[in-house]
């Protein structure tokens, strides 16, 4: 039992003999050297890339809305077909306010993100319920709709040619968005590590460890005595509210929304890319979007009618090849390393 | 004595198979009963009427003097209710300290999204190793739990609902699957299960029953068929014949 004071004697040597273990979770939850460097590399990137920025805030928005969707899927186990519901819907949120004339980016992330969680809170009830293959056709019966919705309104969403007249404000009031995207860049950076550092946050806290649980094993959380669909509510509206900044933030960034935004393409991109990555890696989402837009922009470059054809490829050797996608790879090559220079310096110290 | 758990008259189709036939059973408050009977009496039907995996079609379940008949599983946890499973439903890939984390954070009620504190995240994996270190998990607590030996995961199975500190315990078939080898730890982990959490153990293994049981029910076709100590029970003759196609027990 634990006790309530620590200076007695007895409770002095309880703490002492537990003491590994009660630092496990805090260890888990502290950052590693390669995420500070993970980190360094988009600061890098914009001085020694600096005609690749918009490719690169492309990344970032790709990276939160996989990021968003990793929170439900990878984390607690809620597969999805129609996530670009909620980053269309943000895409136009903020689209449409600025486009009537209120451009300040900030509060348009913050409504798009808004919007998004309201529709996600919704239909939460419904896509919860029941197995997998029905949140497929739920998520994905949801944003067929909403595309077809956004279709019919050409009025208000000018269909398939998309929504015209957005002027996005400077940021904060200071930082215009130019013509080289450097402010795009920077914006959407910032807008990336922040989200993440919420969901780190969050899948690192008891709450995440509950996903987790539900994750592995539904029916024993109830056992346990989570109210397991309460904690799904939650994080599916979360994950909506992000992946509604998500496309708030490319709206923004190229002061453009289309129909696109909607698309069941969007979706299956966002799964695979999350896929890619390494589902519940928390870094997967943003390495898999890295993996597939650089390879689209240089694959297209080599063999401009055949790129999807090598894409396919590399997706078919991953899923055979590298499980845990990219995030997975990477974990073995690094442990592999390890071995190997512990083995080195085994044999030459004896 | 007062009663724990008590169930009234519950009865369950599943179509028109009836599992069970008006059951009524009454656990004491710190009891160490037993619920046995031959294969098909309805024994894992009745833990999930009790536990509210299956809610029945008439009588009443109450918990230390409330109903929850209708309450959901999770709710009748809150109200001191646990249980264990007859296989094992563990988290395959966290490990024991985390799972016994979580369940510990659950009864804390701090799985909810919040801002956790650092001081009391501590507190919480410190109870849980305690609690591991009780069961004899400590030294594999940072293993997966899916690469535990099979007797392991079935004390981790009780680990996992010791830390939701229950007035009433439900074990189904705690000993189902161990080797024997494994069987000593999990004897001796049910002998220090607190004298304050009432038991309710279902169970195939008669040298278990006889050994931990003060009071032992016999289910037979969804009702009960005899109820008492179990000397009276070992010696009742309608209990032998039910249990004679696979040869009465016989205490020593």
């Amino acid at each position: 039992m634990a006790p309530e004071t620590t200076s007695t004697p007895a409770a002095l040597a309880w703490q002492e003999r537990y003491r590994a273990e009660s630092q496990y979770l805090r260890a888990a939850a502290s950052w590693r050297p390669l995420e500070i460097v993970f980190w360094l590399l988009p600061i890098a990137a914009y001085f020694l890339l600096p005609h690749q920025l918009l490719l690169l805030s492309r990344v970032a928005v790709s990276g939160l809305f996989a990021l968003s969707l990793d929170l439900i899927l990878g984390y607690a186990g809620v597969i999805s077909l129609g996530h670009a519901a909620f980053f269309g819907l943000g895409g136009y949120a903020a689209g449409l306010l600025a486009q009537q004339g209120f451009g300040e980016p900030v509060s348009g992330l913050v409504i798009g993100g808004l919007v998004a969680a309201i529709l996600g809170f919704a239909t939460s009830f419904l896509v919860l319920r029941g197995s997998d293959l029905t949140r497929l056709m739920v998520t994905l019966g949801i944003c067929l709709m909403l595309y077809e919705v956004a279709n019919e309104m050409r009025w208000l969403t000018g269909g398939a040619d998309g929504l015209q007249g957005i002027v996005v404000w400077p940021v904060l009031g200071i930082w215009t968005f130019d013509l080289y995207g450097r402010t795009a860049y920077v914006y959407s950076m910032v807008v990336l590590f922040l989200s993440f550092l919420i969901v780190r946050r969050i899948i690192h806290s008891p709450y995440g460890l509950a996903l987790r649980g539900i994750k592995e094993n539904a029916g024993r959380m109830h056992a346990l005595g989570t109210p397991v669909a309460r904690r799904l509510v939650v994080a599916y509206t979360i994950a909506a509210a992000l992946a509604g900044v998500a496309g708030a933030l490319l709206t923004e960034t190229t002061q453009f929304v289309s129909l696109d935004v909607l698309s069941f393409d969007k979706s299956a991109e966002v799964l695979l890319i999350v896929v890619l990555g390494g589902a519940g890696t928390l870094y997967g989402g943003i390495l898999g979007s890295l993996a597939l837009i650089v390879s689209q922009y240089l694959l297209s470059g080599i063999s401009p009618e055949y790129w999807q054809f090598w894409v396919g490829i590399a997706f078919i050797l991953l899923v055979f090849f590298a499980r845990g996608g990219l995030m997975g790879l990477g974990q073995r090559g690094l442990s592999a390393l390890q071995k190997w220079t512990r083995s080195r310096v085994a044999r030459s110290g004896g | 004595m007062a009663t724990a758990l008590e169930t009234k008259g519950l009865i369950k189709y599943f179509g028109a198979l009836k599992v069970a036939n008006g059951v009524s059973l009454a656990i004491e408050e710190g009891a160490r009963h037993a619920l046995i009977g031959p294969n098909g009496a309805g024994k894992t039907t009745f833990i999930n009427l009790l536990s509210g995996v299956l809610v029945p079609n008439a009588g009443h379940v109450i918990l230390n003097g409330v109903d929850i008949t209708k309450e959901p599983q999770h709710r009748r946890v809150s109200l001191g209710l646990a249980r264990t499973f007859q296989v094992n439903r563990l988290f395959p890939s966290m490990t024991p300290l985390e799972s016994v984390t979580l369940a510990v954070a659950q009864r804390r009620g701090s799985t909810a999204l919040r801002w956790p504190r650092v001081r009391e995240s501590n507190d919480v994996v410190e109870e849980a190793a305690e609690i591991l270190d009780r069961l004899r998990l400590l030294d594999c607590a940072h293993e997966p739990s899916k690469t535990l030996p099979y007797g392991r995961q079935r004390m981790l199975e009780i680990a996992l609902a010791l830390a939701l500190r229950p007035r009433v315990l439900l074990l189904d078939e705690p000993a189902a699957g161990v080797p024997e080898g494994e069987a000593v730890e999990l004897y001796r982990a049910l002998a220090e299960l607190p004298s304050t959490v009432a038991v309710l153990l279902i169970e195939h293994d008669m040298d278990l029953v006889f050994h931990f049981a003060r009071r032992i029910s016999v289910l037979v076709s969804g009702s009960i068929l005899a109820e008492g100590p179990p000397e009276v029970i070992s010696a009742d003759s309608r209990v032998r014949e039910v249990y004679l196609g696979t040869s009465a027990y016989q205490v020593a």
